[in-house]
C-alpha cells in the first residue's frame, strides 16, 4: 500500500478519468439530487417521504451504476489493459476506483443524511427517529461498499449484482428489525434523539464493518498476482 | 453562439444592479409601513398607507428577477473567460464564503434585533406579538432554520449547480430552436414559464427563506436567470426586444394595475386567492415580472449605460449593502415605532439611516480588510 | 551501462491447464523481437509478466533496468503496450485520450501524433465507438508510439484485422520501427507479420522457448530437401530435423543447412533432387512438431 500512495498524482489523474467518463450521468444525479431534495424541503408529509423514497433510489442507482459501469465494465469493454498499460500498480488501480466510486457515493448519501436530519430537526417529527435515520443510512452505506467490494475483487457482473440484490432485501429486513428492537422503538417519540448502548453499538458496529470492507478490498487487492 | 468581441465596458449592469440593490432597501424599508404586510413583517408600524403598497409589491415583482437575469449574465461571461474549475473556485469565494460567513452572524445579529424589539417596544408588531406568545409557552418551539435574505446566494448556487449539469446534458443544436424565435413569441415563452411556479405559491410570491432550495423558485428565477445566461451568449438578443420597450412598460403597468387590485387587502393565509382568480393573479404577475424585467435592463441598456462616479461607488458597496440592511433596518424601525412622527418620515428616515449605517460599516469594516476583495464590485467588462 | 531492454530469466508460471517452466528470454536494445506461437503457447503471458500484470511463480524480470513487478510504475513509464484484446473508451474521442496520455506523459509528441492521425486517416474528435476495428487498433497504436517509449510491447496487434487493414499496420509499423532507434517486442501467430518486421525471431509453444535466433539465420539454417531413396537408403540422418518417406521419394527437413549436410544426405542414401528454402511459418511448424 506504500507504494501506492506513491503514486498518488497517478491516483487523482485515474479519479478524475472516472468522474469525466461519468460526467453525463453525474450531471443527471445532480440535476436528480437538487429536484428531490427541493421536494423533501416542502416538508409535506407525502413529499418529504415521496422525496425520501426517490432519494434511496437514486442512491441505489447512483451506487449500482457506478460499480457496473466504472468497474466491471472497464473488464468487459477491455478498457482494464489499457489502464494496467499506464504507469500504475493493480493497488494503484484499485485505490483510484474505490476513491472515484466512494467520492461518487459519498456526496448524495451526506446529502441524504444532512438533508433528513435537517428536516427532521426543522419540522414538527419528532427528533427521536433521529437514531433510526443514522442507522438506516449507515447501513445503506454497508450495502454500497459490500458490492463495490464484489466488483473491484470479482469484476463479475453477475456476482456484483447477486449482492446488490441480497442487501437490498437485507435492508428491508433490517428496518423491520431495527424498529421492532425496544431500545429503538420506545424512543422513536421522544422530542430528542436518545442514543442508547444498543444504538450506539449498532452504529459501531456498522461504521467498523464499513471501514472493515474497504480496507480488506484493499488487502485482496494487493495480494492478488494476476491482474488482466 | 458565440458571444460578441471586445472589451467594452458594461456600466449599465453594474449600474443597474446597484440601483435593484438600492431598490431592495427601500422595499423592505417600505414593507414596515404597507397594510398589506402588516401581519408577517417584524418592523410592521402602526402607521401605514396604500401607497407603500402599491411601489413595495410593484418593485418586487421585477427586482429579484433583475439580481438573477444578471448573475446568469455573469454566469455565462465567466464561463466564456475560464474553465469550469475556475469558475466554481470565482463563485464560491464571492457567493459560497459570503454566505457561509455571513448567515450565522446574520442569524445572530437579527435574534439580537429581535429580542431588542421584543423588550423595547410599546406598540408590538403583530409578528413581534405573535413571537412573544411563542416564547411565553412551557416548551417554546424552535426557530425554523433560516437563510434569511441570503436566499439569493443559496439558491444563485444551486443555479449554478445546474447551469454545469445543463451544459453536460442539453443539446446546443435543440436550444437553438429558442433562438429563433421572435422577440414577442420569446416573452409570451417567458411569461408561460413562469406561471407554474407562482402559482404553487401564495401571491405575491415569498421569499424562499427555508433551509431547503425552493423548487418554484429555482424554476421562477432560473427563468430569469437563463435570460440572462442567453442574453450574454446571444449578444444580438437583447437588442430584438429593444423596439418593444415601450409597450412592455405599458403593458406591465397595466398588468400590475389590474395584479394590485385582485390582490386581497391583507396578505394571510387564509386571504389566499384560490381557483380562476389565483391563476389570473398569477398570470398577471408573470407579465409584470417578464415585461418589467426586460425593461429594466432595456432602459438600463440606452440610459445606464455610462461611467457615473456615484453610481461606480454604489456599486462597490451594493454587496455590503444587500448582506447587512435587514438587521439595521429593523433596528432602526423599531426605534421609530413608538416615536409620534409621520408615516412618510418615518421611512425616509428609517431608509435613510440605514443606509448611512450600512456605508459607515463598509468603511470602517470592509474597505480596509481582506473583505474588500470578496464582498467589493467588480466593474464589468464584456469578454 | 544496460545493454538489454528487458531480460527475463528463469521464468516460471503455473495456471491449472498451462505452465511455463525455466523461461529465459532477452532483447537487446534497439532490436525488434518477433514473439511467434499458436493459440495458449503463452505469448500473452510472458507479455503480461514483462509488463508487470502477472506475478510469475519464480523467476526475474529487468525491463530497462528496472525490476518487474516491484518497478513497474517507472518502468511503464517507458514502456508502450498494445494488444489485440485492449479497447479505448468507447464513447470518448480519440483527442480525449490523447489529452488523458498527454496528461500522464508530459513527453507525449503532439506533432507526431498529428502526423500519425494523418498516416493512419483518423480523425482525432471521432469517438471510439464510430470507429472500425481496424481503426481502434491504429488508433491504440498512435497513442503508443505518440509517447516515443524506449521499448514497444505489442500483443498480437493484427489479430483480427481483415487483410488489408492489417497490411496498412504492418507497412506503417515497419516504416515507423526503421525510423526509430526504439527496441520492440512484437507477439503474433501470423509468422508473415513476424517476418517483416523483426529482426530476431522467437518461438513459444506449451510455455516453452523452442527457438530464438535472427531472422537471417533461421533462413539460412532450415531447408527441405526433396531426395529420391537409394537401395541403402538410412532411417536417418545426422542434423535431419524430420524425414518424410513417400515410395522412392523422401522429404527431409534441417535446421544446419550447408554443403556438409548434403553430403552427409548423399552418404545416408539420399540422392538430393531438389533443395528450397524454407518460409518462416514452415520453419515454424516443424520446430514445434520436432518439440512435441
Amino acid at each position: 500500500m506504500l507504494t501506492a500512495l506513491n503514486n498518488t498524482p497517478m491516483i487523482k489523474r485515474l479519479i478524475v478519468k472516472d468522474w469525466q467518463l461519468m460526467k453525463k450521468s453525474l450531471a443527471a444525479y445532480m440535476l436528480g439530487g437538487v429536484v428531490i431534495i427541493g421536494m423533501m424541503g416542502m416538508a409535506t408529509p407525502l413529499m418529504f417521504n415521496t422525496g425520501a423514497i426517490m432519494m434511496i433510489t437514486l442512491m441505489i442507482v447512483i451506487g449500482a451504476r457506478s460499480a457496473i459501469e466504472l468497474v466491471v465494465n472497464e473488464k468487459k469493454d477491455q478498457t482494464l489493459a489499457f489502464m494496467m498499460s499506464l504507469p500504475v500498480t493493480a493497488q494503484d488501480y484499485a485505490l483510484a476506483k474505490l476513491g472515484a466510486n466512494l467520492a461518487l457515493y459519498l456526496v448524495p448519501w451526506l446529502l441524504l443524511v444532512l438533508g433528513m436530519l435537517l428536516v427532521i430537526v426543522s419540522t414538527p417529527v419528532t427528533n427521536g427517529v433521529i437514531p433510526l435515520v443514522v442507522l438506516v443510512s449507515v447501513f445503506i452505506l454497508l450495502s454500497y461498499c459490500c458490492y463495490l467490494a464484489t466488483a473491484l475483487l470479482s469484476y463479475s457482473e453477475g456476482y456484483t449484482i447477486t449482492v446488490m440484490i441480497m442487501t437490498n432485501l437485507l435492508l428491508n429486513g433490517f428496518i423491520f428489525w431495527i424498529i421492532r428492537m425496544p431500545a429503538v422503538h420506545t424512543t422513536l417519540e421522544a422530542p430528542t434523539a436518545s442514543w442508547n448502548s444498543t444504538t450506539l453499538g449498532l452504529l459501531l458496529a456498522g461504521t467498523v464493518l464499513v471501514v472493515g470492507v474497504l480496507v480488506l478490498t484493499a488487502y485482496l487487492q494487493k495480494r492478488k498476482t494476476s491482474f488482466l | 453562439m458565440s458571444p460578441s468581441n471586445g472589451s467594452a465596458r458594461l456600466f449599465y449592469l453594474d449600474n443597474l444592479r446597484a440601483l435593484a440593490m438600492l431598490a431592495g432597501l427601500f422595499f423592505h424599508a417600505a414593507l414596515a409601513y404597507s397594510p398589506m404586510a402588516q401581519p408577517f413583517w417584524p418592523s410592521a408600524d402602526v402607521l401605514n398607507h396604500p401607497l407603500f403598497d402599491v411601489f413595495a409589491w410593484a418593485s418586487h415583482v421585477f427586482r429579484m428577477p433583475v439580481f438573477f437575469l444578471l448573475a446568469g449574465f455573469f454566469a455565462a461571461m465567466l464561463l466564456h473567460k475560464y474553465a469550469d474549475g475556475a469558475f466554481w473556485r470565482n463563485r464560491l469565494r464571492r457567493v459560497g464564503l459570503p454566505l457561509l460567513l455571513f448567515l450565522p452572524l446574520l442569524t445572530l445579529a437579527m435574534g439580537v434585533v429581535i429580542q431588542f424589539g421584543l423588550t423595547h417596544i410599546q406598540q408590538k408588531p403583530p409578528l413581534l406579538a405573535f413571537i412573544q406568545a411563542m416564547l411565553n409557552q412551557a416548551e417554546p418551539p424552535a426557530m425554523p432554520l433560516s437563510t434569511m435574505h441570503l436566499w439569493f446566494l443559496y439558491h444563485l448556487l444551486f443555479l449554478y449547480l445546474l447551469t454545469w449539469c445543463g451544459r453536460i446534458l442539453l443539446n446546443r443544436q435543440r436550444l437553438s430552436w429558442f433562438t429563433e424565435r421572435g422577440p414577442n413569441q420569446l416573452v409570451l415563452l417567458l411569461i408561460l414559464a413562469c406561471v407554474p411556479a407562482l402559482y404553487s405559491v401564495s401571491v405575491p410570491f415569498p421569499a424562499p427563506e427555508w433551509i431547503f432550495p425552493a423548487l418554484w423558485a429555482l424554476w421562477f428565477y432560473g427563468v430569469f436567470y437563463s435570460l440572462g445566461y442567453a442574453c450574454y451568449s446571444i449578444p444580438s438578443l437583447l437588442a430584438r426586444f429593444e423596439p418593444f420597450r415601450h409597450y412592455y412598460l405599458l403593458l406591465g403597468a397595466l398588468c400590475y394595475a389590474v395584479y394590485y387590485l385582485l390582490l386581497p387587502p391583507t396578505l394571510i393565509p387564509q386571504s389566499q386567492p384560490q381557483g380562476w382568480l389565483k391563476l389570473a393573479i398569477t398570470v398577471l404577475e408573470s407579465c409584470s415580472a417578464v415585461l418589467w424585467t426586460l425593461c429594466a435592463v432595456l432602459y438600463a441598456r440606452r440610459r445606464l449605460n455610462w461611467d457615473s462616479r456615484a453610481l461606480a461607488y454604489l456599486s462597490k458597496v451594493s454587496f455590503w449593502l444587500y448582506i447587512v440592511h435587514l438587521p439595521l433596518l429593523f433596528f432602526v424601525q423599531f426605534l421609530l415605532i413608538d416615536l409620534p412622527l409621520a408615516v412618510w418620515a418615518k421611512f425616509i428616515l428609517s431608509s435613510g439611516a440605514t443606509l448611512v449605517l450600512s456605508l459607515l460599516g463598509f468603511h470602517i469594516l470592509v474597505a480596509p480588510t481582506r473583505l474588500a476583495s470578496v464582498l467589493g464590485g467588480n466593474r464589468t467588462h464584456q469578454a | 551501462m544496460q545493454h538489454y531492454a528487458f531480460d527475463m530469466r528463469n521464468i516460471s508460471i503455473r495456471y491449472p491447464h498451462f505452465a511455463m517452466e525455466n523461461l529465459n528470454l532477452s532483447l537487446a536494445k534497439g532490436q525488434v523481437l518477433g514473439l511467434v506461437g499458436v493459440n495458449g503457447a503463452g505469448k500473452s503471458t510472458t507479455i503480461r509478466i514483462l509488463m508487470g500484470l502477472v506475478k510469475a511463480d519464480a523467476g526475474q524480470v529487468d525491463v530497462l533496468g528496472y525490476q518487474l513487478p516491484a518497478q513497474q510504475v517507472q518502468a511503464k513509464y517507458d514502456i508502450g503496450f498494445a494488444s489485440d484484446d485492449m479497447r479505448l473508451y468507447k464513447n470518448q474521442t480519440l483527442q480525449w485520450h490523447m489529452d488523458f496520455i498527454h496528461s500522464i506523459f508530459p513527453n507525449f509528441d503532439h506533432g507526431y501524433a498529428k502526423g500519425l492521425l494523418q498516416r493512419f486517416e483518423l480523425i482525432a474528435d471521432q469517438k471510439i465507438k464510430g470507429l472500425s476495428h481496424g481503426q481502434r487498433v491504429k488508433a491504440c497504436l498512435l497513442l503508443v508510439l505518440a509517447r516515443r517509449p524506449k521499448l514497444l510491447v505489442l500483443d498480437e496487434p493484427t489479430t483480427g484485422l481483415d487483410p488489408v487493414a492489417r497490411d496498412e499496420v504492418i507497412t506503417e509499423l515497419a516504416d515507423i520501427l526503421r525510423d526509430d532507434e526504439r527496441s520492440v517486442l512484437f507477439s503474433s501467430h501470423n509468422t508473415h507479420d513476424i517476418e517483416k518486421l523483426s529482426d530476431q525471431i522467437a518461438f513459444l509453444d506449451k510455455g516453452k522457448l523452442l527457438a530464438l535466433q535472427d531472422k537471417e539465420s533461421f533462413v539460412q539454417s532450415w531447408a527441405r530437401f526433396r531426395c529420391q531413396l537409394l537401395p541403402q537408403a538410412q532411417d536417418s540422418v545426422p542434423g535431419a530435423v524430420s524425414i518424410r518417406r513417400s515410395g522412392q521419394l523422401a522429404e527431409v527437413i534441417t535446421d544446419q543447412s550447408s554443403n556438409d549436410f548434403a553430403v552427409a544426405l548423399q552418404q545416408a542414401g539420399f540422392k538430393v533432387i531438389e533443395q528450397h528454402r524454407m518460409s518462416l511459418e514452415e520453419i515454424f511448424v516443424a520446430n514445434v512438431k520436432r518439440n512435441r
